[in-house]
């Protein structure tokens, strides 16, 4: 159970993700969250944003009754509620359908390309320092 | 404003929340071995269960009672509060995955994972994380102290069962904080996570049934609550609409306005900012097998977390409508029992005067466990830091014994819910509230620059955390500590200081009560100017590793049995 007992810090598994980090498919998985991450927290915060400034210098605006009671500023709170969720269900599909199937493949690519060489350890780290794959390991 | 045998109820009831949880403290104790079970739960609890446990440690005592009574006799502002509270955890889903990808216990994980001066970085997250708990704890146990009072409805001067108003409170803040400090030493993340899972099914299924009733007395017609509410409010005419509490227009000082707005406006970007930097939310980001579960978590937190303060609408504007606004201002100035006499009210019209007693006995027992699983969890976080990242990293150089770490851990639980103890009954005629709001200020001054920045900058280096950590620490408080909330604010009317401090002292320099505004970007520029400024050369391959794991999950801390193949040990 090595993954318990090795601690947090750099350096450990450096050589396997030197190699992960150059791989294409990672680049791809990397560009890909930047994007979404950049899109998604403008969205959030921008209109979040536009909801307390209006709350804060459009009060006449905000008065507006819309049906009955419920006037614009009640609209607009309840809406950022349905924009929460819809932004969390956005985001969650994406995840599920643009990164995890990379992230499992790079896993998965990692996980054979290790099994094939040797067990990882702090030890085995140093020795794979130089990037390449150990070049007995891989048939 | 309880019957004796309301009190009687809400006690017996409130016991045998105590006696359930502490059955499974004792279970928890049995099952919990190493550090893993005791920081994080194992890593076992599922994606749904942690993230009933996320709502639980989120909804405070201040949200279901402080919001509720906010509405009730500010109408639309208190709504204010709740939207900031929930659209917060979008930032947490974007930051959960990594998080629980790259570190193993604690936020000071995450960032010393780049880190060349680790000690540097654990220290300074160890006091961050601390500070932030302890004021937020405070808030909780003085208010504690405050509901035990209100809710046995013993005035000052009154007594029960020979206890006068004062020594309730004293006794309330010491047998919360006996059992708090119980419930972490003994069951550890365990024992804490079910009590959180316990209280939120509770907290929102109470909520769910007082909102049902609400809205049946107004034929399931929101707006003729809304309209019922406004009528018996203080100010009919601005009590649906913004402005009523918060940026408040001041005739004749256009200045003092926009600085009111400005304050309004630090103040909700600091609720949305902070959450994510909370330590007792990030711990949870850890109790999950993998990422996945983490996401799911917190999608199962935003949804409950969501629903709540959706309902705390109800809860609010129909404590307006069927309480009234003299009638809470009466019980209490500030609101806080507005939720408690609204279920009395729907109590008393659906079953009578036993249907009065029974309905408030429960929402009162509710409000105790709220509070209870709240501390838990701040206690929780603490002592997790301490132990983790001040005694193991610090001070045993990052190769502490585990039994050895776990023992510190438990002792700094006592010592933590000790010094909450005292420090709440030494506080307990002052009014605190604001400590919530300057914990998230911190919160989001502190953490949250050195979490983002050292999950996406490649030239970030630990110096810059360091002095992102302490310039958003520092700054906060310092702000807070210049401001009117500590001395210089007088009620124009009756002329008593409305700051800690008594009149006549003044050193309110900086005119806004919530740093957030200022605070916050002066966090990220000091994280970023350390950065630039020290001659400390980045990590770059330690970068690439982060990214690489927090990313993709490979080398990530997982569930003991389930530690995928290739991180056998030789």
């Amino acid at each position: 159970m090595a993954a318990a007992t090795v601690r947090p810090g750099a350096g450990r598994m450096g050589g396997e993700c030197a190699v992960i980090a150059s791989d294409r498919k990672f680049r791809l998985l990397r560009a890909r969250f930047q994007r979404l991450v950049v899109r998604f927290v403008g969205v959030f915060l921008g209109w979040y944003l536009l909801y307390l400034g209006l709350s804060a210098f459009a009060r006449g605006f905000m008065a507006h009754s819309v049906i009955g009671h419920v006037n614009v500023a009640l609209l607009l709170g309840v809406l950022q509620f349905a924009s929460t969720f819809g932004l969390a269900w956005y985001y969650s599909r994406y995840a599920r359908r643009m990164l995890d199937p990379l992230a499992a493949q790079i896993r998965a690519e990692s996980a054979s390309r290790l099994g094939a060489g040797r067990p990882v350890g702090p030890a085995g780290d140093r020795a794979v320092a130089g990037r390449a794959a150990p070049a007995g390991g891989l048939s | 404003m309880i019957a004796a045998e309301g009190r009687a109820l809400t006690l017996g009831l409130f016991v045998a929340f105590i006696l359930i949880t502490l059955g499974i403290t004792f279970w928890a104790r049995a099952t919990t071995r190493g550090a893993d079970d005791f920081y994080a739960g194992g890593r076992a609890f599922s994606g749904m269960q942690n993230g009933v446990a996320l709502a639980g440690d989120y909804m405070s005592a201040a949200s279901f009672l402080g919001i509720a009574g906010l509405i009730a006799l500010s109408g639309y502002d208190g709504f204010l509060y709740s939207i900031g509270f929930l659209v917060a955890w979008l930032l947490s889903l974007l930051l959960v995955e990594l998080m629980r990808n790259a570190g193993r216990f604690t936020m000071a994980d995450v960032l010393s994972f780049r880190a060349k001066r680790q000690p540097g970085v654990r220290t300074a997250s160890a006091i961050s994380t601390v500070t932030v708990s302890v004021f937020y704890l405070l808030a909780q146990m003085v208010g504690a102290g405050a509901l035990v009072a209100l809710l046995l409805g013993i005035h000052p001067g009154e007594e029960f069962a020979g206890v006068s108003a004062d020594a309730a409170r004293v006794l309330t803040i010491i047998v919360v904080g006996a059992v708090m400090i119980f419930y972490v030493m003994f069951g550890g993340m365990k024992a804490t996570t079910w009590v959180q899972i316990i209280k939120a099914v509770l907290l929102i299924a109470s909520t769910a049934v007082l909102t049902v009733l609400v809205l049946s007395r107004f034929g399931f017609n929101p707006s003729a609550m809304l309209g019922a509410a406004a009528e018996s409010s203080a100010r009919p005419e601005g009590f649906l609409r913004p402005g009523g509490r918060y940026g408040q227009d001041v005739a004749g000082d256009p200045l003092q306005s926009v600085l009111n707005k400005l304050d309004f406006i630090s103040l909700g970007v600091a609720l949305v900012l902070g959450t994510a930097g909370l330590p007792h939310i990030v711990g949870r980001f850890f109790t999950v097998p993998d990422a996945r579960a983490a996401r799911r978590s917190v999608n199962w937190a935003i949804g409950l977390v969501g629903g709540f303060y959706l309902m705390t609408l109800a809860l609010g504007f129909g404590a307006a409508a069927l309480v009234g606004h003299r009638a809470i201002t009466e019980q209490d100035p500030a609101g806080n029992t507005a939720a408690l006499q609204l279920a009395h009210a729907l109590g008393t019209h659906f079953g009578g005067d036993i249907g009065g007693d029974v309905l408030l006995a429960f929402i009162g027992a509710v409000a105790f466990a709220t509070i209870l699983a709240v501390v838990s969890g701040l206690v929780l976080a603490s002592s997790t830091s301490l132990a983790h990242d001040f005694f193991g990293h610090v001070l045993m150089f990052g190769r502490p014994r585990e039994s050895q770490e776990v023992a510190v851990a438990r002792i700094s639980a006592f010592c933590i819910g000790t010094l909450a103890i005292g420090l709440a009954i030494v506080a307990r005629d002052i009014n605190v509230a604001f400590l919530v709001a300057l914990a998230f200020a911190i919160a989001a001054s502190a953490n949250l620059p050195a979490i983002v920045l050292s999950l996406f900058w490649r030239r970030f280096t630990s110096t810059g955390a360091v002095a992102g950590i302490y310039g958003g620490l520092g700054g906060s408080i310092l702000l807070v500590a210049l401001s009117p909330v500590v001395s210089g604010k007088v009620d124009p009317v009756t002329g008593e200081s409305l700051s800690l401090l008594p009149t006549g002292v003044d050193f309110s320099v900086f005119p806004l009560e919530n740093p957030g505004l200022v605070s916050i970007p002066f966090g990220f520029l000091c994280a970023v100017l350390g950065t630039l400024l020290s001659s400390e050369r980045p990590e770059r391959a330690a970068f690439d590793e982060l990214s690489v794991r927090s990313l993709t999950g490979v080398g990530s801390h997982r569930p003991p049995g389930r530690a995928p193949k290739h991180q056998r040990t030789p």
